[in-house]
């Protein structure tokens, strides 16, 4: 097992990923120094809050985002379907390691590579933050302490988006075929849907069903939360946390929701809480997992 | 325990509608070198894939050495060559056995030092550090050959070794199979549409078509069973022979020898005997026409068409 663990590792840390992770993360340093330097007029607590919120909102969408999501996508939905498609499953089952060897290994070496991959990013990040030298030192301060707090969620998602995409590489006999639906949810939760969320707010807020049983980006924005609130909890910002209301758990900050909403998401959130979200998710990632496992002993190669 | 190495009894495999293998049964005794031939879509890579366990039987069972098909155990024991070997793209010869065989529950050294003596015995040692994927399709068959050794396995499963190579290919890694299994007393199980190279190679042959087993004979024991009565001579005058003998039987000329059909060979090579001595002939070939495993294959496969 410890050399499939082994080569999974060392293909998922490609040189290509690599390089991507951190020129990502550098651009998303760079906009966030750059968008401080033409903000720092105002009070030290406001300039604070506005350059937490930009943070929170670029690791949430773009490293711990589309980058980490379509990362772990494209690695973990190859696992099977492209070793069966291209013929080496064959000769890798035909030596003598049972396929839950050869799963678990596969699995666990996606995880940790995807997990080093996150800490290079988050470190590119704040190190061009800190290397540009033109935030305070204190705010500085206060952006690092989030880095745990990212890392966690960064690993949630890690671990989900690797079981659900393990899954469909056991059922289908291409990659193309497993990646697709899921790269599609990544862009519904965290293109589509915040777009949707800004636009039905301003007409009248999205419905219960919607924010429920839909709206992935507002599920996985109360994971985020979670974590970040670990750290210090995210005060609604008037700025962006207006627009998006991304990070608001509606059911814990009522005021908020009859300010903006209304009774009516009021209501639906009496039993949506980030508990909730996180228990539904965790099992879902459970489910595919063992299932993987159930499918690849099984599976006719 | 079984004197068989591999027990299949009533393996049936379906893809949907479609009955690849039906009710097959086989053993296979240790030592000893099985051909496994039939036309294509007969079932034999199903055999071999189910035997690996990479397909799983729809019914009956099977196994190796007393162990479940596709268990470790059975693995361990089991060296596999299929017919399209595929190869990871980043990965050089040397860096590719290692992997096979560390798979193979070698150690580290173990499995570079078996990778760099298997790459000397299969003349890559060129080739050793370029990527494999990048073989021509003889060395790619080698590397493929090479892998299925790694971990000094007891049995030999070679699904059409010699397919799309040119005859030279061909000849190299029937010798590299042939010294293989003279110097390691390995069980195999090969398969191969050139017929005529694998006589050369087998010592029972097992006959599949349409997924049923046709044919499960010593090589010897299959050719005379379907033997033709068809004596070859040849003499220092051939049209002096045919003369005498063409009345009497169906006679066949070649450039240099006679070809005569019969049912009783015994009483023919007797007056064969006669003629070449009455007539003061010298004799230069007398032998029995042994039945070529493609002759032997068509004939087979007639009766069971028929």
């Amino acid at each position: 097992m410890k050399h499939i663990f082994s080569r999974t590792l060392e293909t998922t840390i490609k040189k290509v990923s690599l390089i991507v992770s951190i020129l990502i993360s550098v651009t998303v340093g760079v906009i966030v120094v750059s968008t401080n330097k033409t903000n720092t007029i105002g009070a030290y607590q406001v300039v604070l809050e506005n350059v937490l919120m930009l943070q929170h909102l670029l690791v949430y969408f773009v490293i711990t985002g589309f980058l980490l999501m379509v990362s772990t996508i494209s690695n973990a939905t190859g696992l099977i379907a492209s070793e069966v498609h291209e013929g080496t499953f064959k000769l890798l089952a035909a030596k003598p390691n049972s396929r839950t060897q050869i799963l678990a290994g596969k699995i666990l070496g996606v995880i940790v590579g995807e997990v080093i991959l996150l800490v290079i990013s988050l470190l590119s990040y704040f190190s061009t933050v800190i290397i540009a030298g033109a935030i305070d030192g204190n705010i500085i301060k206060e952006m690092v302490s989030y880095l745990p707090a990212y890392f966690l969620y960064g690993v949630v998602i890690i671990l989900f988006f690797t079981a659900v995409s393990t899954f469909l590489s056991c059922i289908f006999k291409r990659k193309i075929s497993a990646m697709l639906p899921l790269l599609t949810i990544v862009v519904i939760a965290l293109g589509f849907l915040p777009l949707q969320r800004v636009m039905t707010q301003v007409r009248e807020g999205s419905t219960p069903t919607i924010l429920n049983y839909v709206d992935l980006n507002y599920h996985f924005g109360l994971i985020f939360k979670f974590f970040v609130d670990l750290v210090s909890p995210i005060k609604p910002n008037r700025l962006i946390g207006y627009l998006t209301n991304l990070f608001t758990d509606y059911r814990l900050d009522p005021d908020v929701i009859r300010q903006e909403w209304g009774g009516r998401i009021l209501l639906a959130n009496n039993y949506l809480s980030t508990t909730v979200v996180m228990i539904f998710y965790s099992l879902l990632a459970l489910v595919s997992y063992i299932l993987s496992f159930v499918i690849i002993k099984k599976k006719d190669i | 325990m079984s004197e068989y190495c591999i027990e299949l009894n009533n393996l049936t495999k379906r893809f949907g509608k479609f009955t690849a293998v039906d009710n097959f049964s086989l053993q296979l005794l240790p030592g000893k070198v099985y051909g496994i031939v039939g036309p294509n879509g007969a079932g034999k890579s199903t055999t071999m894939a189910m035997i690996m366990g990479s397909l799983q039987p729809t019914e009956g069972t099977g196994n190796v050495m007393g162990h479940q098909l596709g268990s470790e155990q059975a693995l361990k024991i089991l060296g596999y060559s299929p017919e399209f070997t595929s190869f990871y793209d980043d990965m050089s010869c040397v860096e590719y056995l290692w992997y096979m065989g560390t798979l193979g529950g070698l150690s580290n050294e173990e499995a570079m030092e078996k990778a760099m003596s298997l790459i000397k015995q299969y003349d890559l040692v060129e080739h050793a550090y370029k990527k494999v994927s990048k073989f021509s399709t003889g060395m790619k068959k080698k590397v493929s050959l090479a892998q299925a050794m790694i971990h000094d396995p007891q049995i030999l499963l070679l699904d059409e070794p010699t397919a799309n190579l040119d005859p030279s290919s061909r000849m190299e890694i029937l010798d590299t199979v042939r010294k293989m299994v003279q110097e390691r007393k390995l069980t195999v199980l090969i398969s191969s549409h050139v017929l005529t190279e694998l006589e050369t190679v087998i010592d029972h042959v097992v006959m599949i078509n349409h997924g049923k087993l046709i044919m499960d004979e010593d090589i010897v024991t299959a050719q005379e069973k379907f033997k033709q009565g068809i004596l070859v001579v040849s003499c220092n005058n051939n049209d002096l022979l045919l003369e005498k003998l063409e009345n009497k039987y169906d006679v066949e000329k070649s450039k240099d020898s006679i070809r005569i059909m019969t049912s009783d060979v015994s009483i023919l090579k007797k007056e064969v005997v006669k003629v070449i001595f009455e007539n003061d002939l010298i004799l230069n070939v007398l032998h029995e026409e042994v039945l070529s495993l493609d002759l032997l294959y068509k004939q087979a496969l007639e009766g069971e068409n028929k």
